[in-house]
């Protein structure tokens, strides 16, 4: 997610004119770049310019450079594609093409520009911006320009944004697109295998990516593919039969489908390619099944972004802005980045530098190096998938001390990736030798039907069982709200008869409360004297110790889907305004970025709560909104108020009381869209970062073997939670979050990182800052005694 | 869909108790598709219904081969939540070895092992003449099994026949006799959906697609995806393009590109060839307009995504209803029946038989190798060729061919009314693109009736624009409606209507939407003696959610809120069955109508709906939570038990979603959790489902055809004929159009705002069987 500096921009005199160009391959979030870009700048009180058709608009000018209004991006966060074109064009290669392109921008007085693009487009765009300053002195001295005409065009700068599906610019963890189309892999993925389960076939599938195998990596991991080919790291010299051992061996233990993932640049340790067909050739011969080859083609380019596009692409539209505000001639040229969930600004020379160097390491045959090349999550996540994948490696066996007993079980609210992090749990501990223990229906499962004739709720996982997993929402497990507390005696019980030696939880609040009381039992218990580690899942992200708890992904997609099909029945019938309830429990979070994601008017948190000045303040906006755009298309509003903003004022109230504050002019209805925001089928995010933290989180609770009962308990690192921090993963000892991080009354974290996002759904939205501050004033009576007028007390 | 003459005749087999219940056996080969599982569900829960002994024999003729626990006994548990899964859980597979005689013996002999009498196959025609071969050879096996010494004499007697009942499941709906397949309109939503995505992408590239979709030798895929998603040029192999299709495909590409349109999409079956029997690949035809037009072509095989994924509203609904048939057919089958293949027509379930089904496919098949694509054409249903022509028409830019002459060319006024609706846009592209293919003016009404009377004189443009080809050109997917719609009805202000009439020289009215079109349209007729600007002929296009216009018993929209409320109990349903005993009310919407509660019910496999026409009363509601305890009582919190109760969103003034849900937690005793959800006006659905686009692509280019018979007629003529004011419909198994005065008069329920006897009210029955809500006696 996003975190960045609010920082006030300083605006000289007459503002900067900023343009705005889309090129390369298209990817989803482009226009929602667009939207921000313009609108950042309108707020900061610049103008903005749309270049159409990407490079070639540059070199032909005219209208194809287009100075853009407030309402002109209206609603284009839930296109797909680029609004604005891109296209190929031989003329900007050479010099001549950019004579005419730099003419064309100082003829419409543009002095900066935002690119957004491949890594081929950008390294076009700094080449542009290197001999820019030559391309002046050309325009003078070719006559076309004068000398002072020219004086305030001296530099340009440009800021770079990443948009590409295959995620290869490195620097960065996710460009502009790459889990769009991560997800229209997943998505065709999930629907190849209810055939492929029915026919027991085998699927090779060939993704996106020449030199980059994040997407089939990524694929893989989040499907549960059998095997995967990337460029990065090719599979071993005799991949022939190890990939077949390994799938003859799935098959006899039962598993029903095959899917091998190939990206379309995949080669072996000898850089001789490898295509999806000989790995079908290879797989009906000598495995024996029969094998279908199915190439996603473009379709992974396509749709809308989702929400996780929408975000990055919103964010770093703004910060692409603040990046041109506050540049002085010579500070080099910045790209936007993201790192876990921090948007930085890298300089884009060395970015680039850095990700021609991987493509030269896989020339070279230096795997090692090209694999260093992608950032750290890559080789985590490369080698979670081998984790999962793999079941025989007998040499990753630990010897038979250091096995142990993981108990896994989901407590709370169901979430997406539970299933998935159960899966990379049990798959990674059949590997290394320990024994998965799978705690059916949380606590009260354990402690009303742990002994339940024919089977209890205490049953070992099975690769088998687990393994189709990794696609289903909700979870396959069970779980509830129910807390130990409610029996610790019986739990503790369970854990000596089961003989249960580390605990993995995967859930939201109630798991994190869970295990402060088991860990606090412990003084009691001797039973609850195990490491344990809580992977946090949940759709209202409140988990303290985490900025992102898996479920929240694709809660926000569910909400989202869930809003746009909410808008277009507002823009269908125009003037009418939604009030969306959203989950989330005491935390704005899933409000304030789904109002972030679909351009939500206004956002009510709990943290803020809500008043009556407030409302009169936005009801006010919303008049003159309706007021100034006259039966234009596409006007529906949206307003996401928290479930818990206020008691007094419910969803509902606030629905009527617009709709009778509007005076008839517009309408409004509220929507309570309930349960479906926890989504169905698991976000890819949700899926990989589950996996990523359950594999994570197995590894942490490995070197806790052999420790005995009393170190453990002494050791504070030995209750954990899993979460990512600002820009790394860490897991963070339960003790101190309890007591620093965690506000135990609103069930939330403390100083939530996202709060600063309120107000650049603010600022996108043009809801004035006002609102948030109080009124005051009212007349004065006959004998004049002035009144003060208390806020709620 | 049909009235189902639900007749409970049992003809009398021989002897004792063991005769009651037989033991029936389900069983899926071939190709999987979306909804078998749902078969499956529906044949085992009405099976047990019924009183019968259900069977699944698993992996297909693999299984029954192999016997053993491949044929299991099926409880009612064990089918729990089998309506919303993809593909089939009980397995299938290709074998060889039931190729052969002796296969086939084991296979009886498993049969008799297990006492199975009767066998439900769900597959494709090639497992479909499996097992009619199967049955014909059957009794010979049994005597084979005497003598063979594996079975004694009196275990065979019982045995001597067995009947089998077909359902036919497949994505390519290649079977004749049957609008649909099992499968089909999901692997069809796979395939638009696909292309929506590549719409995006082609947009901002201004590129052109080659789209390879399945279907060896039926272009039903390709076709139904062309027409959804406006694709430009076709393939398939009923129908091979003519003989030099290389320039006139890139005319009508270059064509289209010379007017605006950034993308090219091409659909070619992946059975596709030209006259002379020659496969056209994808390859050739990217190669072709990447050389001659210079697009840069990509081309994209969807693989089989289009098999997979979970099934669509309407393939549930089928494959449930067909299920039940199913059953049905086996119960009053006797031995000399002829074996029966459960078929839909229009929406009208019904039994054909098994064999010259299969008959007439084989021979579709036949033609096409014989080059009589004509003939070819004609095996398919009405239906498919209507949809080509269709196709034709909506892409056809200039053939000038198609033009009327000047005076037969009329202005058509097209305006939205009521509540956006999925397939609204598709409508009116479709009459957008006829208009201009006959030189007719497409004259769009912006934002309904209050949009016209107090925006038509807007400046800059005001709510009465001309469309011309491009405008409508890429509405072809887009959900809610792009003119604008509401609820505003003529009869705020007729002078100003009937002024505008004039004013714009309307001399048709195409008018698209919901109870509320229905209500404008009727006041409008009513008012020709006051107005002459009204007596043009007007036809309604029914196109709402609650699916309460009478005069159809289908009006395009319900199908995507019928998608759009799947999904949403599906998410429900798994945050219920996570947290196990959790019960859901939903409020759906549907106005006074509880078509779509009951159809989604029957989707979603809901406990009990609650419909306005029945009410909501005290004691339906003791008994249903009764029901729900002892439910909850009986099994031990293990696997998936989310429990979805659908409220109508009228059901009752009373007793509120909000009551329903306190009362029922206030009586569970704490024993279940209950909660409601309202979905609210996610109903109206996104991306509007293909159905209802192909739906309103045909009722668009009928309804435009139908107006221009009309066209020419003086104001009088028109105002006295009452087929002047019309709605066009799906009644039973045909489409017709049915005058307005008529309608009104007899089969429209005012107060409700709906039509009268509603053709669904047959389906609670099945909705309460298929959840084991209690009967009792009215």
């Amino acid at each position: 997610m996003a975190e960045m500096e609010v920082s006030p921009p300083q605006v000289p005199a007459g503002g900067k004119r900023i343009g705005v160009v889309t090129s390369g391959g298209d990817s989803p979030g482009m226009n929602s770049v667009v939207r921000a870009v313009v609108r950042q700048s309108i707020a900061s009180g610049c103008t903005a310019f749309a270049v159409y058709e990407g490079y070639q608009g540059l070199v032909d000018g005219g209208d194809m450079i287009r100075e853009m209004a407030w309402e002109d991006v209206r609603g284009w966060t839930s296109e797909g594609g680029t609004l604005i074109g891109t296209a190929r064009c031989m003329a900007f290669m050479e010099r001549s093409g950019r004579l005419t392109a730099a003419n064309n921008l100082v003829e419409k007085g543009i002095d900066a520009l935002i690119i957004c693009g491949g890594d081929g487009s950008l390294t076009g765009a700094d080449r542009f911006r290197a001999e820019w300053p030559s391309l002046m002195d050309e325009l003078i001295s070719s006559g076309k320009r004068t000398e002072d005409e020219l004086k305030p065009f001296r530099h340009l700068n440009i800021v770079g944004l990443v948009g590409s599906i295959d995620n290869d610019l490195s620097g960065t963890d996710a460009t502009i697109g790459c889990y769009s189309s991560l997800q229209r892999i997943c998505q065709s993925i999930d629907f190849i295998d209810a055939t492929a389960f029915s026919h027991q076939r085998a699927f090779v599938i060939e993704v996106m990516g020449r030199h980059c195998g994040w997407l089939a990596l990524m694929a893989g991991v989040s499907c549960g593919a059998d095997f995967i080919m990337i460029p990065e790291n090719p599979p071993s010299e005799n991949w022939e039969e190890e990939m077949c051992s390994i799938i003859k061996k799935h098959r006899q233990m039962g598993k029903r489908k095959t899917i091998v993932i190939v990206a379309e640049g995949a080669h072996d340790r000898k850089l001789n390619k490898i295509s999806a067909v000989m790995v079908k050739d290879l797989l009906s011969q000598k495995v024996g099944l029969d094998t279908r080859v199915t190439t996603l083609g473009h379709v992974q380019r396509g749709g809308p972004p989702c929400a996780y596009d929408r975000m990055l692409a919103t964010l770093q539209g703004v910060e692409a802005v603040k990046a041109v505000l506050d540049a002085t001639p010579e500070t080099e040229s910045p790209v936007i980045c993201i790192v876990e969930n921090k948007i930085v600004r890298k300089p884009l020379l060395d970015a680039i530098a850095k990700t021609q160097e991987v493509a030269a390491h896989i020339q070279n045959m230096d795997f090692e190096a090209a694999m260093r090349g992608r950032d750290a999550e890559f080789e985590e996540f490369l080698h979670a998938f081998n984790i999962t994948a793999a079941t025989d490696k007998p040499d990753m066996l630990l010897p038979e001390e250091k096995r142990m007993r993981v108990g896994i079980i989901h407590v709370g609210a169901p979430a997406g990736g539970m299933n998935a992090a159960t899966r990379a749990a049990t798959a990674y501990c059949l590997t290394k030798g320990h024994t998965p223990i799978a705690l059916h229906n949380g606590f009260p499962g354990l402690c009303r039907h742990h002994d339940d004739k024919p089977e209890g709720s205490v049953r070992e996982l099975k690769w088998l069982d687990a393994e189709n997993w990794a696609s289903r929402g909700g979870s396959e497990i069970g779980t509830n709200r129910g807390l130990p507390s409610e029996d610790f005696k019986t739990t503790a019980y369970c854990f000596e008869k089961y003989k249960i030696d580390a605990l993995f939880v995967v859930g939201g609040f109630e798991a994190f409360t869970a295990v402060s009381e088991l860990r606090k039992a412990r003084a009691d218990y001797d039973a609850f004297k195990i490491p344990m580690v809580i992977l946090p899942a949940t759709v209202s992200n409140n988990v303290p110790g985490t900025e992102y708890s898996i479920g929240s992904d694709t809660c926000l997609n569910a909400l989202i889907d869930y809003c746009d099909a909410i808008k277009q029945s507002a823009s269908a019938s125009r003037r009418r305004v939604f009030v969306v309830e959203t989950q989330g429990g005491a935390s704005g979070y899933i409000a304030t970025i789904a109002g972030l994601s679909i351009g939500a008017v206004a956002v009510y948190t709990p943290e803020e709560g809500i008043h009556l000045d407030m409302l009169v303040e936005d009801i006010k906006f919303l008049k003159k909104q309706f007021g100034k755009d006259k039966g234009a298309d596409r006007s529906g509003k949206i307003i996401l108020r928290n479930e818990k903003a206020s008691k007094v004022y419910t969803t509902e109230i606030i629905a009527n009381i617009i709709k009778e504050e509007s005076g008839g002019k517009f309408d409004s209805r509220f929507a309570v869209p309930g349960h479906v925001q926890q989504g169905g089928t698991p976000s890819p995010m949700d899926r990989g970062r589950a996996v990523r933290f359950g594999v994570k989180s197995l590894q942490y609770l490995e070197n806790y073997v052999g420790k005995s009962k009393q170190e453990i308990n002494d050791d504070q690192m030995s209750v954990t939670v899993i979460g990512i921090r600002g820009a790394r993963v860490k897991f963070s000892p339960m003790e101190r979050i309890e007591r620093e991080e965690t506000d135990w009354k609103d069930r939330r974290p403390k100083n939530e990182f996202w709060m600063s996002l309120v107000d650049v759904v603010d600022t996108l939205s043009g809801r004035s800052k006002a609102s948030r501050t109080t009124l005051t004033g009212s007349p004065g009576l006959v004998n004049g005694g002035p009144i003060t007028n208390g806020t709620a007390k | 869909m049909a009235d189902i003459e639900v007749t409970e005749a049992i003809k009398p087999a021989e002897g004792g108790k063991a005769a009651k219940g037989k033991k029936i056996a389900v069983m899926t080969s071939g190709g999987d598709s979306p909804g078998m599982s749902g078969a499956v569900r529906a044949v085992v829960r009405q099976t047990l219904a019924s009183g019968c002994i259900s069977f699944a024999v698993y992996e297909g003729y693999q299984g029954l081969v192999d016997g053993g626990d491949m044929i299991k006994k099926m409880a009612w548990e064990d089918v729990r939540g089998w309506l919303s899964e993809g593909g089939t859980l009980i397995g299938t597979a290709r074998c060889k070895a039931f190729m052969e005689r002796p296969g086939r013996l084991t296979a009886a002999n498993n049969m008799i092992e297990k006492g199975i009498d009767a066998l439900v196959i769900c597959g494709g025609d090639g497992s479909l003449t499996g097992a009619d071969k199967f049955r014909a050879e059957w009794p010979g096996l049994m005597d084979e099994l005497v003598q063979k010494g594996l079975r004694k004499e009196e275990e065979v007697r019982a045995h001597r026949h067995l009947n089998i009942v077909g359902l036919v499941g497949s994505i390519d709906n290649d079977l004749s006799g049957t609008d649909a397949t099992i499968g089909c309109y999901s692997s069809l939503e796979r395939i638009c959906q696909a292309i929506d995505y590549i719409d995006a992408t082609a947009l901002s590239h201004q590129r052109a697609f080659v789209i390879e979709v399945m279907g060896r030798h039926c272009g039903w895929l390709a076709l139904m995806a062309g027409v959804s998603c406006g694709a430009d040029f076709i393939f398939i192999p009923e129908n091979p393009p003519s003989e030099n299709w290389e320039d006139d495909m890139c005319n009508v590409v270059k064509k289209h590109r010379e007017m605006g349109k950034r993308k090219t999409i091409i659909i070619v079956a992946e059975g596709a060839h030209d006259r002379q029997l020659n496969h056209i690949s994808p390859n050739q035809v990217k190669d072709l307009l990447s050389d001659r037009v210079g697009l840069d072509t990509r081309v994209t095989t969807l693989g089989h995504v289009q098999r997979g994924g979970p099934p669509s509203a309407y393939d549930r609904m089928l494959a449930t209803l067909q299920g039940v048939e199913a059953v049905k057919a086996v119960l009053d089958s006797t031995p000399e029946t002829e074996s029966p293949v459960i078929c839909i027509v229009e929406n009208k379930i019904v039994r054909k038989p098994l064999v010259d089904a299969i008959a007439k496919t084989k021979e579709v098949a036949a033609m096409i190798e014989r080059k009589d694509f004509a003939g070819a054409m004609k095996g398919r249903d009405a239906e498919f060729e209507e949809f080509l022509e269709a196709f034709n028409i909506t892409t056809a830019t200039d053939q000038s061919g198609m033009l009327l002459p000047k005076e037969q060319r009329m202005r058509v006024g097209l305006i939205h009314v009521g509540a956006p609706a999925g397939g609204m846009n598709a409508a009116t592209r479709a009459a957008v693109a006829y208009c201009l293919v006959k030189g007719h003016t497409p004259v769009a009404l912006y934002n309904g009736f209050p949009g016209l009377c107090r925006h038509h004189d807007d400046e800059p443009l005001g709510s009465v624009r001309e469309l011309g080809w491009l405008d409508a050109e890429s509405w072809a997917s887009r959900g809610g409606s792009e003119i604008g719609t509401n609820r505003g009805l003529p009869a705020e202000d007729f002078e100003k209507t009937a002024f505008c009439f004039e004013k714009y020289r309307l001399d048709a009215l195409f008018v698209v939407g919901g109870f509320e079109a229905f209500t404008a349209v009727s006041q409008l007729r009513k008012e020709r003696k006051n107005y002459d600007a009204f007596k043009i002929p007007m036809v309604i296009l029914p196109a709402t959610v609650s699916n309460n216009v009478p005069g159809t018993e289908y009006s395009i929209g319900s199908d995507t809120c019928l998608n759009a409320l799947i999904g949403y109990c599906d998410a429900i349903k798994q945050s219920a069955s996570a947290s196990r005993r959790r019960v859901f009310v939903v409020e759906t919407q549907g106005g006074a109508s509880g078509y779509v509660a009951t159809i989604a019910g029957l989707a979603i496999g809901a406990l009990a709906v609650y419909t306005p026409e029945e009410g909501i009363h005290l004691n339906m509601l003791v008994e249903d939570i009764a029901y729900l305890k002892q439910h909850f009582a009986t099994d031990k919190g293990h696997a998936r038990t989310g429990k979805i109760i659908l409220r109508n969103e009228k059901a009752s003034k009373v007793y509120t979603t909000q009551v329903v849900a306190d009362i029922i937690k206030e009586e569970s005793g704490g024993r279940f959790d209950c909660r409601f959800a309202i979905p609210g006006h996610v109903q109206q659905g996104g991306t509007p489902s293909p159905m209802d686009r192909v739906r309103a692509v045909r009722f668009g280019v009928k309804s435009l055809q139908y107006l221009e018979k009309l066209h020419g007629r003086s104001r009088e003529e028109i105002a006295a004929d009452p087929m002047s004011a019309t709605v066009i419909g799906i009644r039973g198994a045909r489409v017709k159009f049915s005058s307005m005065e008529r309608i009104e008069a007899e089969e429209t329920d005012w107060k409700d705002r709906r039509p009268k006897d509603e053709f669904w009210m047959g389906l609670g029955e099945v909705v309460n069987t298929l959840s084991g809500r209690p009967k009792r006696a009215r």
